[in-house]
């Protein structure tokens, strides 16, 4: 993704936001009647702000790319090198999705399957995503967890589960 | 009240606490790509059981030794292993190519030491001086102080003014989420009832900065393959071997200070700035790029000079100078200490405790690092696949373990996307983190102030310390706009 995509893009999705947040307010929150300036007055601030702001960057955005454009030569090298990177970048991206939802799996299991078998599993999983082939390693992983629980429970009296 | 300071300062538990967090916070900041922030915000479940000083000096030791560890893989490598070390790498290095790696490290050690203790002594004198002068402030001059520290990490922190105020206001957005301060009026909490209590600090901070980090690291983990440079034989250099450089160490300790105490600054703009200060006034300008020890001199001290002036704005005003305060400000909230000027009223003696224990941590920091350098190396070539793993059970367990329920856990991984998001659309992160800490402070005393006005805006221009902060804030908003203009004309 270019950095035009992804400054319309992100200005898109603040400016989205910023309207959703607005319609909001009145269903989500009551009318205070305890101060001068109720509940909904911050909310509104942020609201209204992030429309403006965020409508200001897809502007510009979009006014620098106008003025920009007239150097194609820049841009077929950048689509050049991009093809090049894309296979590779998926490849590093996908990775990052299925760490993100070992994570989640992780969180979400933490207290049905207990400290232990949750951890367990999800550093496996993980060491499998990152191509960790040494036993040794593995072994220095599952110590380190042990270690880390015995120092939370018995050491700072945090509970786990 | 010295004795009192003392005795609470020097203890066993404190002088462990403060060395393992100078040690963990050397490996980590030597670890490119996870910083010194990181480790911050996953030793923050250490501090639960701990008292309130033991728990700033752990941190405070991470801080400082993130700051420095930066600066190894800098010279080994050449790559700063966080962004305060950028500019050490660019003669660092050089000196390693030349054989002088060892030579480097002791020269960036030195000088580290040297910005640390410049920067802890401005602290110990400026910082009673401006909190009383902060007892006078009221609800509208707190209120301006909260725009005024919300739009200068905006508008300095990144590239974009514009994205900076965007997340500033996603982060505003996150600090409304609970009972509103004033009405107890629940707002976007749904039917959660864990949100009603609003969204704690720790999930989010260790979600904004570690998971995002440990996701970004995976992402780039067959990526990297950089072997160290090794240190050969005794490295004969001295403490005093770099105060040759005095005027250098001076000017960039000064330079590092000022810079600090400035939020939404940092200690990569102190070093990059000392760098060229140093090369200005150089009697060999020519030598810089090509492994100068005074440039490294120059940055080290720079850098390391920002650790004590980033407390300054903390611990006077309760304004996060950068990330590294945001995440310490979680941790004295956990504690039950709220920083501004009261705390100099209230609890003097803690003040003064944790102002002298930067003075050790400084002091230990030249220990292990005389002694321990090649130890941090060995720890840094364990291969990032493996502690992967490790970060991430630290981090559920911090976010776990704040009111013992996987909600919090669940939320640090939003955050942690989220972030992650960000950062891919080149968004700083930054901004929302000290709008979250600073979001209440700002909501809450608007309204107070409005009570007292009786709904009248004017008075926030009305009241002259509140004016003034209010038209830095302008003016810092258009800066980019009035550099532009200066550099055209």
């Amino acid at each position: 993704m270019s950095d035009y995509q992804k400054n319309m893009l992100s200005g898109a999705i603040f400016f989205l936001f910023g309207i959703v947040l607005l319609f909001a307010i009145p269903f989500t929150i009551q009318q205070g009647n305890l101060s001068a300036v109720g509940p909904r007055a911050f909310p509104n601030f942020i609201g209204y702000t992030m429309v403006f702001l965020s409508g200001a960057h897809l502007v510009i955005t979009f006014i620098s790319n106008k003025l920009s454009s007239k150097k194609t030569n820049e841009k077929d090298d950048v689509i050049k090198n991009g093809k090049e990177c894309s296979s590779q970048g998926l490849k590093d991206e996908i990775r990052v999705i299925v760490l993100g939802i070992i994570m989640l799996l992780y969180v979400l299991t933490f207290e049905n399957l207990g400290f232990f078998a949750s951890t367990f599993i999800a550093s496996t999983l993980s060491l499998i995503l990152f191509k960790v082939h040494k036993w040794y390693h593995y072994l220095a992983v599952y110590g380190s967890i042990t270690l880390i629980y015995l120092g939370f429970t018995k050491l700072l009296f945090v509970m786990l589960p | 009240m010295i004795l009192e300071v003392l005795k609470t300062l020097f203890t066993p538990m404190n002088f462990l606490f403060l060395n393992v967090g100078l040690f963990s916070g050397i490996i980590v900041g030597a670890l490119p790509g996870l910083t010194g922030t990181m480790c911050i915000a996953l030793l923050l479940p250490l501090t639960y059981g701990m008292n309130s000083i033991t728990s700033m000096l752990l941190l405070l030791g991470v801080y400082c030794g993130g700051i420095f560890g930066g600066s190894i893989t800098a010279i080994l490598i050449n790559t700063p292993g966080t962004p305060a070390s950028a500019a050490t790498a660019l003669d660092g290095y050089a000196m390693a190519k030349k054989g002088q790696a060892g030579r480097a490290l002791h020269t960036a050690l030195s000088a580290s030491i040297v910005g640390g203790l410049f920067s802890t002594f401005v602290l110990l004198v400026a910082a009673p001086a401006i909190a009383s002068f902060a007892l006078k402030f009221g609800p509208v001059e707190y209120f301006a102080l909260g725009v005024f520290g919300l739009t200068i990490i905006s508008s300095v922190g990144g590239d974009s003014i514009l994205k900076g105020l965007m997340m500033g206001m996603a982060g505003l957005f996150v600090s409304t989420i609970g009972l509103d301060p004033i009405d107890g009026i629940p707002r976007f909490s749904g039917n959660i009832t864990e949100l009603l209590g609003g969204i704690k600090i720790i999930p989010a901070l260790i979600g904004l900065f570690a998971i995002t980090e440990i996701l970004n690291k995976g992402r780039n983990i067959f990526n990297t393959s950089e072997t160290p440079i090794q240190i050969e034989g005794k490295t004969k250099t001295r403490f005093i071997d770099v105060l040759k450089y005095k005027m250098v160490l001076l000017k960039s300790s000064i330079l590092g200070v000022f810079i600090g105490a400035v939020p939404g600054t940092g200690a990569a703009i102190a070093s990059f700035l000392a760098y060229n200060e140093a090369k200005r006034t150089s009697k060999t300008p020519e030598e810089f790029g090509r492994g100068s020890e005074e440039a490294v001199v120059a940055s080290e001290a720079a850098n390391n000079a920002v650790t004590g002036a980033t407390l300054i704005p903390l611990l006077t005003l309760g304004i996060p100078g950068d990330t590294n305060t945001a995440v310490l400000i979680g941790a004295l909230t956990m504690q039950g200490i709220i920083p501004g000027p009261q705390l100099f009223v209230e609890q003097r003696s803690w003040v003064y405790a944790i102002m002298f224990g930067l003075i050790l941590v400084n002091l230990f920091m030249y220990v292990q690092g005389k002694f321990l350098i090649k130890s941090f190396i060995n720890v840094t070539k364990v291969p990032s696949n493996v502690m992967i793993p490790v970060l991430i059970v630290l981090c559920v367990i911090g976010a776990y373990a704040v009111n013992n329920n996987t909600f919090d856990a669940l939320l640090m991984i939003i955050f942690g996307i989220f972030g992650y998001l960000m950062l891919k659309l080149k968004f700083p992160l930054t901004p929302m983190v000290i709008a979250i800490v600073l979001g209440p402070m700002v909501e809450s005393n608007m309204r107070r102030a409005l009570i007292l006005s009786k709904g009248s805006w004017s008075i926030f221009v009305t009241r002259p310390i509140s004016c003034v902060f209010l038209i830095i804030a302008v003016l810092m908003l258009f800066l980019p706009l009035i550099k532009k203009y200066l550099i055209r004309s």
